[in-house]
């Protein structure tokens, strides 16, 4: 068999850079198959018949195969292959469907077999395939269903020769996919009404420029002509001009609890705070606000808030590195720097809540002059033991450790939403946004 | 977003769509059911006449060789399966007087190939086939070289057939024939030297973005900016 590796290329500055389409030329190493070792035994065991017995009318078996094994000798099949292959794209989002397509080059080949090695969590269907002459192409569609980074492949092939007597094995690599977690649902951006930020989209509570009406005051002296409201100044027979609302920035930080990961794959804890992040940090920078991310569990890292484009990307990359995280050393909030929790941001927890990490980061926030939103994503209960009365009652035991956690977050003023990957967190947030107001600073 | 659960099915069936499925299992379905009767008739037509007691015996173990073949796809069971057919075959044929068995020997001899190549089909392992065929021959070029094989067959056992042929004179025949035909079919072609296979090459197309997304590039720093 003859492996063939497709190099990535590296570019100037060292980055290994994606490579989406790729062609080869690979040896073959033709082996005997099943059919032409079987055709050999039924030719063999005709001729010893007939030898044994004297009688040639034995012989007459041996014919069919030994023409067969004549006819098709094995100088005939070819030396090498060239296959060339295309992938759609190396960077995706769950669920999206990438085309795979595969051209192989080869003359005396009698039938193709191929086989893509479909990721861990993904789909492959085979679409389309066809030859013309030495030249067969194929098309799969791959579907990634959960976020991460794979192989893609390998693709199999493998190379029929001289009518279906010899074989040939070729396996051709393709390069690293990486799978973006899709975003979870959040409609519209919404902000709390008292924004500190300028230069943003949101109307605040504050009054200013921007083009949102917010109510009317008597004239002053400086006031714009043009922002006279006439109908007004005609019922009160005095000057009055119309206010707008300032249009605020918002700042978003996301915590992620990634400390334990529990619930099947695809739908796991580790999962739906993934999805949840990518949908907030999406939603709110398409809104031109500022988002950060900070994630707890492994190591503690932090990405501080920006509105940029490539935050998007950078916080993509973060919460994709919260899966290999697996230190436990772990650490507190209370080791973020200012600069990522800048002050007046909206902090947005999403935890599973399955040990008291949570209630101390919201504790910690609480003292910092936050008003947290705890995101609450474990959809599971563990695996017990249906008929085990003392697994029942720890399930039990289990369950009111859970809700009595909730009750301290509770407590502290913090409002806990339950998501289960479904539904659509913007009436949630924005319920909590103007429900909450920052105490002091402890 | 709607993300499937994709805890409980195996990558590469759940997604399909049920007519590929549903077309996939036909066909192998109908290899199967194709090899199966192949296997059985081979060994059915050993019972015509006046079966004796051997043959009988070889014919119910040739039998169930081939559907434990046809079921399990083993590489090994379906040698034992050809084997056995083959020997059965045989031992019908020396049974019996050579004229009285001229047509089903020939008819033998085309169900031992196809009975080949219906289980080459069905083998699975390793070094069975792979999941999707994706350039299979033409029928043009397949048709004729089985036709040749079994005319050549039958042209034989015409001959064999014969009232006065020698039959040891076919048995040599038979012989160098045979001694012949392995010569020719296990010359093998010389492999080049590995310096001949020029290095495998890749086209840069640059890192690619979502689907229907304007290409973006991803930054260099893509860490996180800062970590404990």
């Amino acid at each position: 068999m003859s492996q063939v590796t497709v190099q990535q290329p590296v570019s100037a500055q060292g980055q290994v850079a994606a490579a989406t389409t790729g062609s080869t030329t690979a040896a073959l190493d033709f082996s005997p198959t099943s059919r032409l070792r079987r055709l050999a035994l039924v030719a063999t065991l005709a001729v010893v018949a007939a030898v044994l017995t004297a009688r040639g009318e034995l012989a007459v078996v041996a014919v069919a195969p030994l023409v067969l094994l004549v006819l098709y000798p094995r100088r005939d099949l070819p030396l090498s292959v060239d296959i060339s292959f295309r992938l759609e794209t190396t960077r995706c989002i769950e669920d999206d469907e990438l085309a795979v397509e595969v051209q192989v080059r080869a003359a005396g080949i009698h039938r193709v077999e191929a086989e893509l090695v479909a990721p861990e969590h993904a789909v492959v269907r085979l679409e389309e395939h066809s030859r013309d002459g030495d030249v067969v192409r194929a098309g799969w569609v791959l579907v990634p269903g959960r976020w991460g980074r794979y192989r893609a492949g390998p693709l199999r092939l493998r190379l029929v020769g001289a009518m279906g007597t010899y074989a040939a094995r070729v396996d051709v690599e393709l390069p690293e996919l990486v799978v973006y977690p899709g975003a979870g649902a959040v409609a519209r951006a919404v902000a709390p009404a008292q924004l500190q930020a300028p230069l943003g989209e949101h109307a605040s509570r504050a009054t200013g420029t921007g083009v949102e009406f917010a109510g009317v005051r008597p004239y002053a002296q400086g006031d714009r002509e043009r922002d006279v409201d006439w109908r007004t100044t005609a019922r009160h027979q005095q000057l009055y001009v119309r206010q707008y609302a300032a249009e605020r920035a918002f700042d978003l930080v996301v915590v992620l609890d990634t400390g334990v990961d529990a619930g099947p794959p695809g739908r796991s804890t580790l999962d739906l705070s993934v999805r949840a992040a990518m949908g907030l940090a999406q939603t709110y920078l398409r809104a031109h606000d500022r988002v950060g991310l900070v994630t707890l569990g492994g190591s503690l890292r932090w990405i501080g808030p920006a509105s940029a484009g490539r935050q998007l990307y950078r916080i993509c990359e973060a919460v994709m590195a919260a899966r290999d995280d697996i230190s436990v050393v772990g650490g507190r909030i209370e080791r973020v720097p200012t600069s990522v929790l800048p002050s007046g941001a909206f902090v947005a927890v999403v935890t599973p809540l399955l040990d008291d990490r949570a209630l101390e980061m919201v504790t910690d926030l609480r003292a910092r002059g936050f008003a947290p939103l705890v995101i609450d994503v474990l959809t599971t209960d563990p695996d017990v033991p249906a008929k085990s009365a003392a697994a029942q009652l720890a399930l039990r035991v289990w369950h009111m450790d859970r809700e009595a956690l909730k009750v301290q977050l509770a407590g502290l003023g913090v409002p806990v939403l339950h998501w289960d990957g479904e539904g659509d967190l913007t009436g949630v947030l924005l319920h909590s946004m103007r429900a909450l107001r920052p105490r002091a600073r402890a | 977003m709607t993300t499937p659960s994709v805890d409980q099915l195996p990558a590469g069936e759940p997604h399909e769509p049920s007519a590929r499925v549903a077309n996939r299992l036909r066909t192998r379905a109908a290899r199967i059911a194709a090899t199966l009767l192949v296997g059985l008739a081979a060994c059915a037509l050993a019972l015509t006449g006046d079966p004796k007691q051997p043959v009988l015996l070889l014919a119910g173990f040739a039998a169930a060789a081939v559907v434990f073949a046809v079921a399990t796809g083993w590489r090994m069971s379906g040698s034992v399966a050809v084997l056995l057919v083959t020997v059965t075959t045989l031992g019908a044929a020396s049974i019996v007087p050579r004229r009285d068995r001229s047509v089903e020997t020939v008819v033998a001899c085309g169900l031992l190939l196809l009975l080949c190549v219906g289980l080459d089909s069905l083998e699975r392992g390793d070094r069975g086939p792979l999941r999707d065929s994706i350039g299979g021959p033409a029928w043009g070029q397949v048709l004729p070289v089985y036709a040749a094989a079994l005319g050549a067959t039958a042209a034989v056992a015409a001959v064999a057939a014969l009232p006065g042929s020698p039959s040891f004179t076919l048995v040599l025949v038979g012989l160098a024939a045979a001694v012949g035909a392995m010569l020719v079919a296990t010359r093998g072609h010389r492999r080049p030297a590995p310096s001949d296979s020029p290095a495998p090459r890749s086209n840069r197309n640059g890192p690619g973005a979502r689907k229907g997304d304007d290409e973006k590039s991803l930054p260099d720093d893509m860490s996180p900016d800062g970590s404990t």
